[in-house]
């Protein structure tokens, strides 16, 4: 893939765009010196993608993914999430969208330590508020299933593996039937065999209907996303199957 | 299993009941700041409503003579008096009991009664076995505590013709009065013509009286007196009481178990906020967490409210009953010190809802404002920590001094890293050294004060004797070895606008017992109504050289001119200090025979510790065989019973201190707890890279012990002023005190402060020190 060229428009393999990202830079502040994390990014991610946001250490992935999120906010641009704009909501609502809208699929897991696998899941459902409570039990057996964990059910996050955690965060991040599942670095604390297993199950969501958007710093996981951008010090350098401009660009 | 309850309050109870350790902390909190608040106001409202039942206005006289014995006739005619509700006569007999233990005997008084039966005033309930006949004995239930005893046993009692042998009939209890081991008296009742019969009296020669309408007790009790004096009977000592119980101690005691009651209620505050806080606090990643997956800012304070409240429910039920069981035996304790009956144990209903409100709302009260701050933050910056967004912050460059190890370093830079907690723990610790600074200064000046008391007596042996003509003492005195001077000495309490206060009668030209003036003069001879008071007294009164002071007892009625001020810190637990005049004038205040001795000073001329007690024992002895009961007490003795006094002021400020050292102890074992889970990243590093367990623990030892030496400093600065106020307090409404500093005290005070560092750093250090490596850093 080029680096420094102007990138095609080769179409997604779904063609219809999800999230639109224009002109977005992130740009944080600390004792008067200014950082640019994000420099003036315009990307799309098509629907029912497998979508990879790939590059070094410190190239500004995560940050990226945390705006998509509405985690974070961006210093300038818009992002439109289903021709809905983020920017602009209080955090409460950003909150409540997410349960609804979006599965995180955290790095180190972030499972609640004192609840088990299976209430992590019910809590997940309870706030997202989708789905009628008496369906509660069976949809996150559901989730469990779906992610290859249904035997950790009723073990604590401390008494199962790392790769089980992870299976345990995939099911909730499926929990609420979301259209997106974000994962930052899903397989990055796995061994291989388990990283496979782990994104072999999130390989699996677009052909559901899901849209997968990761971060990931291993090529080869990369190139098996129908659709990716590489981040290089916050910018753009390569693209295949979106839509994607480098900085000061314009199509 | 079907899950029907919220996912969201299943969290909170699991917050609860899966982590144990923070669990336990976290209730310990609340437990030992609600009992302690519980059982000072158990104690307060149990002492309180103790006097006054031990004072049952029913049964307790309003005015007390003792006479020369007299007729009982005379107590009818005390009874048709205007003003009279009841009067009795009885006869009270100071000896000894010959016992067992060291040293041979205790004091008894044997009341004797005409009609055992009918008691109306300081009346007694029998417990077990029969009224006595001739020979016969009631013994107080409480005096087992002083020689073992059972009902057909003998007693000896010390009598004019010598040891008497009395059998034990029952056992009694007396409403009002103390218990044997603290009064340190028995107390016995024997039939009227049989006790007269073995201490050779004759009539009554303690008469009582209670009125109907105390507002005239005085001039009722100045009119008994002169009919009294008109029928001939030589008033020897009086006394009227509106209430059985000086209000001067108890409303002192009172005020002071107040103000520990407040300290008790901050404290409290304290420790349940630095609990809850570093609670709420090491949840914030969590709650990014639940925010990120779609929980908005209601439900996420609402989840961690029912989490405290489960808390607050635990602690404070846990904490209310421990307070009412500590409260009863902490009543029962100092109710025997204080001399008290305290009848059946209660409790109002008003020290519940305190300690509820306190134990409930403070913890909910204490996490909304961290709830409220970690769910203000954006999703990102609360979970900084994690991993999803890197730690932004700068590292900036510290100097440090080269000969400070990194180990210790790493704990001195993390002191303030959360400063909120941070500073949250500085003043519980701190609140903790300077509490304690101001309870030891007061134990400090308490002592010196008491010291000091007695440094003004010359004398070494103070002797009692029942009233015998001082030309009389002077040739008893005359066969007794070691014996360098004698004066008489006489101390009374009398009653001032202010309240109590004790004047005592001494020699004109008295070398045994020193006044040390501060302004004006002492008397000169022959002066007539004339006094020194004492600083103390002067402060509390506003009295001073050349004003005048009217001072009355039952029997006795007069103006006095102040013609001196004093130093002495004489004076019983709520008085308002001492007065001093010369014996002739206190004899003649009393109407009494200006030869007539009950009390004298006695230095020996070998003034070693062995030959003062020699002397006691003999003087003990000439003076038993010659019948006039003598109570004799060492100058050694008297201060160890002034101390003896204090003993339920000590009693309280360490419970204090106590409470104040688990406050500060949970307080830094909260905050080291915390800093251990938050850097546990930092401590895996360490061990990966060679620190052993004892390295990793010091880093927070060292923190936990800068923690406490800057508590220490605060201490000092805030802990001198507070003390000087206690002790003023003190001294204004429980008993004179002089404000006594002693720099060891400070030192102790670092001492103290670093102790409690190291409990409340062990555990958390040790867990640093034993935390697996794989784990931290595999997930981390």
């Amino acid at each position: 893939m080029g680096t420094q060229e102007q990138f095609t428009t080769q179409a997604a393999s779904t063609g219809t765009t999800l999230v639109q990202v224009e002109r977005v830079s992130r740009i944080i502040g600390n004792n008067g010196q200014k950082t640019t994390i994000l420099d003036d990014l315009t990307f799309s991610i098509p629907e029912r993608s497998l979508f990879a946001i790939n590059g070094p250490s410190g190239s500004g992935k995560s940050t990226l993914l945390n705006l998509l999120t509405g985690i974070d906010r961006p210093t300038s641009g818009i992002i439109r999430f289903a021709e809905t704009e983020l920017w602009g909501r209080r955090e409460d609502e950003l909150a409540r969208w997410r349960g609804k809208h979006i599965g995180i699929v955290f790095q180190f897991f972030q499972l609640i330590p004192t609840l088990t696998a299976l209430e992590n899941i019910l809590l997940a459902l309870e706030l997202g508020g989708t789905i009628p409570r008496r369906q509660w039990r069976e949809r996150a057996m559901t989730c469990l299933s779906m992610a290859l964990a249904t035997e950790v059910a009723d073990r604590l996050p401390t008494q199962i593996s790392g790769g089980q955690q992870q299976r345990v965060a995939i099911a909730r991040a499926l929990a609420n039937n979301p259209p997106v599942i974000v994962a930052d670095e899903p397989t990055g604390n796995l061994d291989s065999k388990t990283a496979h297993q782990i994104f072999d199950i999130l390989a699996e969501l677009p052909s559901q209907g899901k849209t997968v958007i990761y971060v990931t710093h291993d090529p080869h996981l990369a190139e098996r996303a129908s659709a990716q951008i590489a981040l290089l010090d916050g910018r753009i350098v390569a693209a295949r199957g979106t839509t994607a401009l480098p900085a000061s660009e314009v199509l | 299993m079907a899950h029907t309850t919220s996912a969201l309050w299943r969290k909170a109870v699991t917050d609860v009941t899966r982590r144990k350790g923070r669990t336990i902390l976290v209730i310990l909190g609340i437990l030992i700041g609600v009992s302690g608040l519980t059982a000072i106001n158990v104690t307060n409202t149990a002492l309180y409503d103790a006097f006054s039942y031990s004072a049952s206005r029913a049964a307790a006289p309003n005015i007390d003579f003792t006479v020369q014995s007299t007729d009982p006739a005379i107590v009818s005619n005390l009874s048709s008096q205007p003003n009279i509700a009841v009067a009795q006569g009885r006869t009270y007999y100071r000896t000894r009991w010959q016992t067992t233990v060291a040293p041979g005997h205790v004091k008894i008084g044997i009341v004797g009664y005409a009609d055992l039966q009918h008691i109306t005033l300081e009346p007694f309930q029998l417990l077990d076995g029969h009224w006595p006949g001739a020979g016969e004995v009631l013994m107080e239930h409480s005096d087992m505590d002083l020689q073992s005893f059972k009902i057909g046993d003998s007693i000896a009692v010390l009598t004019p013709s010598g040891f008497q042998t009395l059998r034990v009939v029952g056992t009694v209890r007396t409403l009002g009065l103390g218990d044997a081991l603290y009064t340190g008296s028995a107390r016995a009742y024997m039939r009227l013509e049989d006790l007269n019969q073995i201490a050779g009296y004759t009539g009554v020669n303690d008469l009582q009286v209670k009125v109907r309408d105390t507002t005239t007790l005085n001039t009722t009790a100045q009119n008994l007196s002169v009919l009294l004096r008109a029928r001939g009977i030589t008033i020897l000592s009086s006394s009227t009481t509106a209430n059985a119980y000086d209000p001067g101690y108890t409303n002192g005691l009172f005020v002071i178990m107040r103000a520990l009651a407040i300290i008790a209620l901050i404290l409290t505050a304290f420790l349940i906020i630095n609990t809850v806080s570093t609670l709420v606090t090491e949840q914030i990643p969590i709650i990014g967490m639940m925010k990120a997956i779609g929980a908005s800012r209601t439900t996420v304070i609402r989840g961690y409210l029912f989490s405290v409240a489960i808390y607050a429910i635990v602690g404070t039920v846990l904490g209310i009953g421990l307070g009412m069981v500590g409260g009863q035996y902490f009543t029962q304790f100092l109710a025997n010190l204080a001399i008290l009956d305290l009848g059946p144990f209660h409790w109002s209903w008003g020290t519940i809802l305190v300690s509820v409100a306190v134990g409930l709302g403070i913890p909910l009260l204490a996490a909304i404002i961290p709830l409220w701050t970690g769910t203000s933050m954006t999703v990102r910056t609360a979970l900084s920590g994690y991993g999803l967004t890197p730690q932004g912050s700068g590292r900036q460059r510290q100097s440090r001094l080269g000969w400070i190890s990194q180990t210790t370093w790493l704990g001195l830079r993390s002191l303030f890293r959360r400063r909120g907690r941070a500073i949250l723990t500085l003043m519980a610790l701190a609140a903790s050294a300077t509490v304690f600074l101001a309870v030891q200064t007061t134990i400090t000046s308490t002592d010196a004060s008491l010291n000091q008391r007695f440094s003004q007596y010359n004398a070494d042996v103070f002797l009692s004797v029942t009233p015998q003509p001082y030309a009389a003492v002077q040739a008893q005195l005359h066969h007794t070895a070691n014996i360098a001077r004698v004066e008489r000495f006489e101390q009374q309490p009398v009653t001032s606008q202010w309240g109590e206060l004790v004047l005592m009668g001494i020699e004109q030209d008295s070398q045994l017992y020193h006044i040390h003036l501060i302004s004006g003069r002492w008397l000169v001879p022959g002066e007539l109504n004339a006094l020194v008071i004492s600083d103390a007294t002067a402060r509390k009164t506003g009295l001073k050289p050349g004003d005048t002071i009217a001072l009355h007892t039952a029997s006795a009625a007069a103006t006095w001119r102040i013609v001196g001020e004093d130093h002495d810190t004489s004076g019983s637990v709520g008085t308002v200090g001492v007065s001093v005049t010369t014996i002739d004038n206190l004899h003649a205040f009393n109407q009494l025979p200006s030869d007539l001795t009950t009390s004298l000073l006695i230095q020996a001329q070998d003034r070693s510790t062995a030959a003062v007690n020699e002397l006691a024992a003999n003087l003990d002895t000439n003076l038993s065989q010659a019948g006039w009961n003598p109570d004799i007490s060492t100058k050694q003795e008297n201060i160890q019973l002034n101390q003896a006094q204090v003993q339920i002021l000590y009693v309280l400020l360490y419970a204090v201190a106590g409470i104040v050292a688990l406050v500060g102890i949970l307080g830094l074992a909260n905050t080291l707890t915390t800093a251990v889970l938050e850097r546990r990243r930092e401590i895996g590093i360490l061990r990966s890279m060679g620190a052993s367990g004892w390295r990793v623990a010091r880093v927070f030892l060292v923190e936990g012990l800068a923690l406490a030496g800057i508590a220490w400093g605060i201490g000092v600065i805030l802990g001198l002023p507070v003390a000087y106020g206690f002790v003023s307090l003190i001294d204004q409404v429980f008993i004179s005190l002089d404000f006594s500093f002693s720099p060891m005290a400070i030192v102790t005070m670092l001492i103290f402060t670093l102790i409690i560092a190291m409990i409340a750093s062990v555990g958390p250090a040790l867990s640093a020190a034993h935390t697996r490596v794989a784990t931290i850093l595999r997930y981390e």
